[in-house]
């Protein structure tokens, strides 16, 4: 058990000072001590063979990671439960970094809220790296015959962007804003289980470097998915792959065990299912979908890994494996993915609009059916990503048939959407621009989808360009622009400051255009016939291509301008009122900054949050048309602030 | 708005609430175990199923008997029982007990690691040769993970134990230790079953 309960710490010792000492530097230096021992002695006793090299990679990155967990001080919490030494209060507020400053940043500190803005800052920085990786790909790209980078570079770039922007988007709303936001959203005082909760942060921070490293060993020339058996050819860089996927989905597991039981067991008084607010929904079933698809994944790469070091034949149809199984358990979690990524971005779109449309979400009841339609058919997809492997011709029927009926549920989120906008008095700020871009884009996206889910269309577009297109529109256009959306919305409660909002429009509205001229481009090409993965292509595909390049230049001159406007706000930006957006839920209602322990009393909810333009008036409230914090409507509000809102 | 305050004191929580959030945590992370064990065995039952090339039983033959196989689960199944004898005491009040069984649980569990070490150490065909000996091999080498995880979690309870840190008020580590206790005797007794279907 990591987590001790309050109830059996002692209380009144003294707080320990060795803990709060270890951070980010003690824990590079512990993991480099560590990897260096690993690989000298690795090297020593299992170099030989077969199998020499991709024993000592992955000995040298299972015991990096692990010297960096120890060198942090995220196996502090453990080995103190083992020898019976439990924390006190005093040592837990110490570990939670109070007073600590901007140092609790860099150290294994319990604070939901500071884990919150910790992965805030590695997914942004996930997503300049994928970005950049993008950036090259689409200079590789620009011309027929460019020779940018080499073909086997040019593989392992487009691996490493899909993987970089996989574990970004994953982590991107569910990690910031379900970490800060969430349990100020439901009336609660932390996570349940505070140090799980940076646990599940820091394994990340093991993963990436360990991720980086493949560049230096090879690379993974096969594309994200690392198909078998071209995962069992490839180089020692593909280990390090392995190894990052089992790290990520062990932390995935753990954040959505925490998570979850947060939101199920911590809710505040009141706070029913009916009451509680939309997001909580998405980034609740989000997590919990990737606490039973993670371990599948995490399988395929165990397997592979095992394959490579010891000489198993999982996937090796020559000696009785079959590569059908990797395809099976990789799309079980592969698809599955897809809406852990897709519904808290949804979610918080969804949380936010009545917000700016000062109207009660349209059907709550219609926005928790579509969630819970998408986990359930979720998980019956997974084979309309294998129509052309040749597995099961009868079942590709039923598979089209899940896969199309998927879309029902969403589409219920996409009414939900447009029933909240209609007739509504809408705010035109920068959150509910999101609302509009991700419309757009999500449709788009979806409704190639369901092109794609056909057996027909799937066989002739299969691995071409226009899947590509197809899948950017769900998960950038539909996801990161809800990202986009729920940054701009909670960025004045998790940093105190409002986001510069003229800045924020541009870079923006700019990433959107670029976007689209990218991807309707790549629609065109893929059309055409271009396959994706492959570094060059024939002068018929030249227009569409130097089309799309020119929109991702577009989008990355719009990204920077958006990361400028967020980096020179959370700096120098306007100090932000507690309750900017005149919003209702909880997390609203508390000062910002947030106190450590978010709620002096805790509050009793007795509605739910989407009351606008209620409270004796059938039409919508209008809202305020400067920045200037707008009243809410409805009774009144005893905030913590101790005044009333 | 919708929402009122209320005043409350905040001091410790209560045994309840976190015993309730304990429970649901460690249900869930077995629930992610499970689907982790379940693809093993889906492996096992896919590939057994489809013998590419005929390449599921080993060249010459080899396979392993399923005798040892219900040993292990076996030990596994008594260790469990005997820390669940250990908690039940606990409930009542008695530490001593809770230390006796906690204890014999563990020194099964940790039998049970060396007989499973001794069964992957001994067998008959080597990873390379079959589908068959790779599934066999990764399904008794995670049961053995199982066991390793499972004695670190003995060693805490028995330790904690022996400090006296357990109460019949106060307990609900001891609890959640025995879910996961009780979920790896489920695991073995599945593994056990799984490499019982040998031939295609």
């Amino acid at each position: 058990m990591v987590d001790t309960a309050v109830a059996e710490t002692a209380i009144g010792r003294e707080p320990r000072r060795r803990v709060p000492r270890l951070n980010v530097l003690t824990g590079v230096v512990c993991g480099l001590i560590l990897a260096g021992a690993g690989w000298g002695v690795s090297s020593w006793l299992l170099s030989a063979g077969d199998y020499g090299a991709d024993r000592v990679v992955s000995i040298t990155m299972v015991c990096w990671a692990v010297g960096f967990l120890v060198g942090v001080g995220a196996l502090a919490g453990p080995i103190r439960w083992l020898l019976g030494r439990d924390l006190s209060v005093a040592d837990e507020h110490v570990l939670a970094g109070k007073d600590q400053g901007v140092g609790r940043y860099f150290r294994f500190t319990t604070d939901h809220k500071v884990v919150g803005v910790q992965y805030l800052v590695l997914s942004m920085t996930l997503f300049g790296v994928g970005g950049l990786l993008a950036m090259l790909i689409r200079t590789q790209l620009i011309r027929p015959g460019a020779r940018f980078v080499s073909p086997q570079t040019y593989n392992t770039i487009v691996g490493m962007h899909g993987i970089i922007m996989i574990i970004g988007t994953i982590i991107m709303v569910s990690g910031p804003f379900g970490n800060f936001i969430l349990p100020i959203m439901i009336g609660a005082r932390d996570m349940a289980f505070p140090r799980l909760n940076a646990l599940s942060f820091w394994l990340i921070c093991a993963a990436v470097p360990v991720l980086l490293a493949t560049f230096f060993f090879g690379g993974i020339p096969t594309g994200w998915s690392v198909y078998a058996p071209l995962s069992d050819q490839a180089p020692a860089g593909m280990d390090c792959f392995l190894i990052t996927i089992i790290i990520f989905a062990i932390s995935s597991g753990i954040a959505g065990v925490n998570i979850t039981t947060t939101a199920v067991k911590m809710r505040a008084r009141g706070m029913t299912w009916t009451r509680t607010p939309i997001f909580v929904f998405g980034t609740v079933s989000s997590v919990a979908l990737g606490v039973i698809a993670f371990p599948m994944f995490m399988a395929a790469m165990v397997l592979e890994g095992l394959n490579r070091t010891t000489g198993t034949v999982f996937y090796d149809a020559a000696h009785g494996g079959s590569a059908w199984l990797y395809a099976h358990l990789f799309w079980l979690m592969g698809h599955p993915e897809v809406y852990v990524i897709l519904l808290p971005a949804f979610a918080a779109v969804l949380e936010l609009t009545p917000v700016f449309a000062r109207k009660p979400l349209f059907s709550f009841l219609g926005a928790v059916t579509g969630i819970a339609g998408i986990i359930g058919l979720s998980m019956f997809v997974w084979a309309h990503h294998m129509f052309i492997s040749g597995w099961a011709p009868a079942l590709d029927g039923p598979f089209m048939l899940t896969t199309e009926l998927i879309s029902i549920p969403t589409g219920l989120l996409i009414l939900v959407l447009l029933g909240t906008l209609w007739r509504g008095t809408v705010w035109m700020r920068l959150p509910v621009m999101a609302t509009f871009a991700m419309l757009w884009n999500f449709i788009i996206g979806g409704i190639t989808g369901i092109y794609l889910s056909d057996v027909p269309v799937d066989q002739a577009m299969h691995g071409s360009m226009f899947v590509t297109a197809h899948f950017h529109f769900t998960l950038m256009g539909g996801a990161l622009t809800g990202f986009a959306g729920a940054l701009a919305y909670w960025f004045p409660k998790m940093t105190g400051r409002m986001l510069d909002e003229r800045l924020g429009m541009i870079g923006f509205w700019i990433i959107q255009i670029g976007f689209n001229v990218t991807f309707l481009g790549m629609f065109a090409v893929g059309l055409a016939g271009q396959p994706r993965r492959v570094a060059d292509y024939p002068s018929l595909f030249a227009t569409g291509n130097l089309v799309s390049s020119i929109g991702a230049y577009i989008i990355g001159s719009g990204a920077l301008i958006y990361l400028y406007a967020v980096v020179h706000s959370w700096r120098h930006g306007r100090r932000a009122p507690g309750n900017p957006w005149g919003a209702k839920t909880l997390e609203w209602q508390v000062p910002t900054p947030v106190p450590l322990e978010n709620f002096t009393v805790l509050p009793v909810v007795t509605s739910d949050f989407y009351g606008y333009g209620e409270g004796g008036s059938a039409a919508p409230t209008p809202a305020p048309r400067r920045i200037a914090a707008p009243v809410p409507s409805g009774a009144a509000a005893t905030t913590q602030e101790g005044g009333t809102a | 708005m919708s929402t009122a305050t209320v005043t409350l004191t905040h001091g410790p929580e209560e045994l309840g609430e976190v015993r309730g959030r304990q429970r649901l945590a460690v249900l869930l992370l077995i629930a992610a175990d499970a689907a982790f064990v379940l693809s093993l065995v889906f492996t096992y039952f896919y590939l057994r199923a489809l013998d590419t090339e005929g390449g599921w039983i080993p060249q010459d033959g080899r396979t392993v008997g399923p005798t040892a196989g219900w040993v292990i689960a076996g030990v596994a199944v008594l260790s469990a029982v005997a820390y669940r004898w250990g908690e039940l005491g606990i409930r009542g009040g008695r530490r001593g007990r809770l230390l006796a069984g906690s204890s014999a649980a563990l020194l099964l569990v940790l039998a049970d690691a060396a007989l499973q070490t001794i069964q992957l150490g001994n067998l008959p065909m080597p990873t390379t040769d079959g589908a068959y000996a790779s599934s066999f091999i990764v399904l008794a080498g995670y049961h053995l993970v199982h066991l390793v995880m499972t004695a670190v979690f003995g060693i805490g309870i028995c330790n904690r134990a022996r400090l006296g840190r357990f109460s019949a008020a106060n307990h609900s580590h001891v609890e959640m230790v025995g879910l996961w206790w009780i979920w790896v005797a489920v695991s073995a007794l599945l593994t056990a079953f799984t490499t019982s279907f040998v031939g295609t």
